[in-house]
């Protein structure tokens, strides 16, 4: 059963019971008064008849001058009060002497000798000690489908002790209740039918959210990862609906960073299937000519192998790279401080055969301070980008390396006036194979693994590092990583060294 | 003499195209960039042209949309992907060979698309036989020689491919059309009947570990290498 029924029933099904339950319970209190009341009045009505009987005895006796009437004049006097005169029809009167003997009645209604036998057993004590009573006993009795209000006293006429019982109809007051009820009825269904629809519009409009945060839960669910619920209540549902959307945000996070990483995934094995399949294809195919044709030239004989042992120095060079990219966060890091100048020098001699056969110049200037790196990386990463800057610049330029100190950081910027690098590409070139000029790329030997693999260094000793390129103007790479200074200060050095 | 236009990038395996295309006896022409290659397929001058995918300037699908006349292509890339060969041929190349391969694969797509364009040549002559492709007859000196289709077949891929060892399998693929290895029995018996019937034994030769090659001129010692 869905919720909104759940709690439209049990809701109706409360205030139906609470509606019906008020209304019987103030019913019957006010029937139950409307009865007492009744009560009292007949009881008063049979005193006052009882009071009326005795006074006509008396005057009876007074005009008769008797002491003592009998009992027939007694009977006597009382048909002549209850036939005689006009006294109220609705009124039964009976006057028994025993509860088996009918001394007169005005009705042919059958008495209940039930009622009687009370009165006389509960008074037989009173009746004994002959002492006058003033008890009343009532009964209701249904006799042909009429309630009728029995009311019997005992009562002494001239000494004898009898039992005077009178009886009304009070049908009405029944008549009256049951009307009540239906009445009460009645208006119990219609405001339930009232409150059934106001609450099903009510449920139904409170809990319109839940709908709609299920049918968008299923569409995020079924891979419709950017869909998020609106709902902008501020009850429960609303929080619910914050909560879940918390969670598609972080799904859908998630999901595009796998994406990703499974993009750049494949297009890595795209990218390094097509960089072996291309020396591969010089391999195969110059080694298969070698082997097959007849009448080869010791020209072509040389030519060809020169091409497959390039080639395969490609292959191997590639592989290597590979491997290094793939292991670098892997191997032992061997993490020491280095003073910077002691770094610097050290680069400088390692770059020094190659600036000189480029006809080149390295101008390096550095402020003393300690970093800590892994050496073996870190130079060779520095290298990379001198390297990079030889192969962009020309012949006789200058190339800077500087170091500076400031704060807590060190920056190093390698500052080439060479050809430079276009806006679009400065995004790529730190993508695996990426190469920004294919075949000068290739002739020098390279594998478009170069700035990948310094991204990565970079990442290990968590240094930014940045781009800034000029097409024709040059490019600089800066990089700045974590420094503390050097214990004893020394003046910062600055070397300049060139062919 | 047929021409044949190769646009690849990269220079050692546009060196090595070249050396194979002009084993078969082609006139190969090179061109390293797309826009130079669009330029001069568009001269209408080639017969054929060995176009790779992935080019500087344009790629090798933007140049098949946007040439004018019909050439031939033959797309040679290092692409695997089926979408790729698909769209290659949706856009009206004639095959796509996939890198690495071996020249003389190439060299039989070549002569099949050749063939799809009558380029070739129907008259082969090879020392004293002579061969007219279309009338599938073959004539030692004057004498008509009876040969069966595959043995036709056979002796023309050897004149086609003269001074080449062509193994076993290649021949079983370029001619049969099977792809894989096993029937070879099937290569040496028709060998061995050709050589009975047009007596070649010295020229058709059997290349150890290898396969047959056809001389084109009888063995001697002018060659540096030793065969056998």
């Amino acid at each position: 059963m869905k919720l909104w029924q759940k709690i439209f029933l049990w809701t109706l099904l409360i205030v139906m019971v609470a509606i019906s339950s008020i209304e019987i319970l103030l019913l019957k209190s006010n029937f139950n008064e409307t009865i007492e009341k009744q009560t009292e009045s007949y009881i008063s009505k049979h005193a006052y008849m009882v009071s009326n009987i005795n006074n006509k005895i008396l005057t009876r006796r007074m005009q008769s001058d008797s002491i003592i009437l009998s009992r027939n004049n007694v009977i006597e006097i009382i048909r002549e009060i209850f036939e005689g005169s006009g006294t109220t029809s609705s009124t039964v009167v009976a006057l028994f002497s025993d509860v088996n003997q009918i001394l007169y009645t005005n009705s042919l209604i059958e008495l209940d000798m039930g009622l009687l036998e009370k009165v006389v057993t509960n008074n037989s004590e009173a009746i004994a000690s002959n002492s006058s009573i003033s008890d009343y006993y009532t009964q209701l009795l249904n006799i042909d489908g009429k309630t009728r209000l029995f009311v019997a006293s005992i009562v002494t006429f001239e000494q004898q002790d009898l039992i005077f019982v009178t009886s009304n109809d009070i049908s009405d007051i029944f008549a009256s209740y049951n009307h009540q009820l239906r009445y009460a009825k009645f208006i119990c269904i219609a405001l339930s039918l009232v409150c059934s629809i106001i609450l099903l519009i009510l449920v139904k409009f409170l809990l319109r959210p839940l709908e709609y945060l299920n049918r968008t839960t299923h569409a995020i669910a079924s891979g419709n990862y950017s869909q998020r619920i609106n709902v902008k209540t501020h009850d429960e549902l609303g929080m619910l609906a914050d909560s879940m959307n918390i969670m598609a945000d972080s799904v859908e996070e998630n999901v595009s960073q796998l994406k990703e990483v499974a993009e750049n995934r494949k297009e890595f094995i795209n990218n390094l299937s097509h960089e072996m399949k291309t020396p591969l294809t010089s391999i195969l195919g110059f080694a298969d000519i070698i082997r097959i044709k007849r009448n080869i030239t010791a020209e072509e004989l040389s030519d060809y192998s020169s091409i497959i042992f390039d080639e395969a120095k490609r292959l191997k060079n590639l592989s290597g790279k590979l491997m290094e990219l793939i292991t670098i966060g892997e191997t032992n890091l061997e993490f020491i401080e280095i003073e910077t100048t002691e770094l610097f020098s050290q680069i400088d001699l390692l770059m020094q055969p190659i600036m000189k056969n480029n006809e080149m110049l390295l101008e390096t200037s550095c402020d003393n301070c300690i970093i800590r790196v892994d050496l073996e990386l870190f130079k060779s990463m520095l290298l990379n980008f001198i390297d990079n800057a030889v192969k962009a610049s020309s012949k006789d330029s200058m190339i800077q390396l500087k170091g500076n100190f400031a704060g807590e950081s060190f920056t190093i910027c390698i500052i080439d006036t060479g050809i430079g690098i276009s806006k679009s590409e400065l995004n790529k070139i730190t993508e695996p194979f990426y190469m920004v000029d294919k075949a000068r790329s290739r002739k020098a030997g390279g594998a478009g693994l170069g700035l990948a693999l310094c991204k990565s260094i970079a990442e290990i000793h968590e240094a930014d590092f940045k781009i800034l390129s000029e097409i024709n103007k040059g490019t600089t790479v800066k990089l700045s990583l974590k420094a503390t200074p050097v214990p004893n200060p020394e003046p910062s050095s600055d070397t300049k060294k060139g062919v | 003499m047929i021409k044949i236009l190769i646009v690849e990038d990269d220079e050692n395996i546009a060196k090595m195209i070249q050396a194979t295309v002009s084993m078969s006896g082609y006139e190969p022409h090179v061109c390293h960039n797309g826009t130079d290659g669009l330029e001069r397929i568009n001269s209408g001058l080639y017969d054929l042209v060995l176009l790779d995918i992935m080019l500087p300037g344009l790629n090798g699908f933007e140049i098949i949309s946007n040439r004018q006349n019909h050439t031939p292509i033959i797309f040679i890339t290092a692409k695997q992907d089926v979408s790729d060969k698909v769209t290659g041929l949706k856009l009206g190349a004639e095959d796509y060979i996939v890198k690495p391969f071996e020249p003389v694969e190439l060299l039989a797509r070549i002569e099949v698309v050749l063939r799809r364009y009558h380029k070739n040549e129907q008259l082969l002559t090879y020392r004293d036989i002579a061969i007219n492709i279309d009338e599938h007859t073959c004539r030692q000196g004057d004498a008509f020689v009876s040969l069966t289709p595959k043995e036709f077949e056979l002796l023309v891929f050897f004149i086609r491919h003269q001074d080449m060892a062509i193994s076993r399998s290649q021949l079983l693929s370029s001619i049969w059309g099977y792809n894989f290895e096993g029937e070879s029995r099937t290569v040496d018996i028709h060998i061995q009947q050709l050589r009975k019937k047009l007596g070649l034994k010295n020229v058709l030769i059997t290349i150890p570990k290898l396969g047959y090659r056809l001389n084109s001129e009888a063995e001697d010692d002018t060659t540096f290498r030793n065969e056998d």
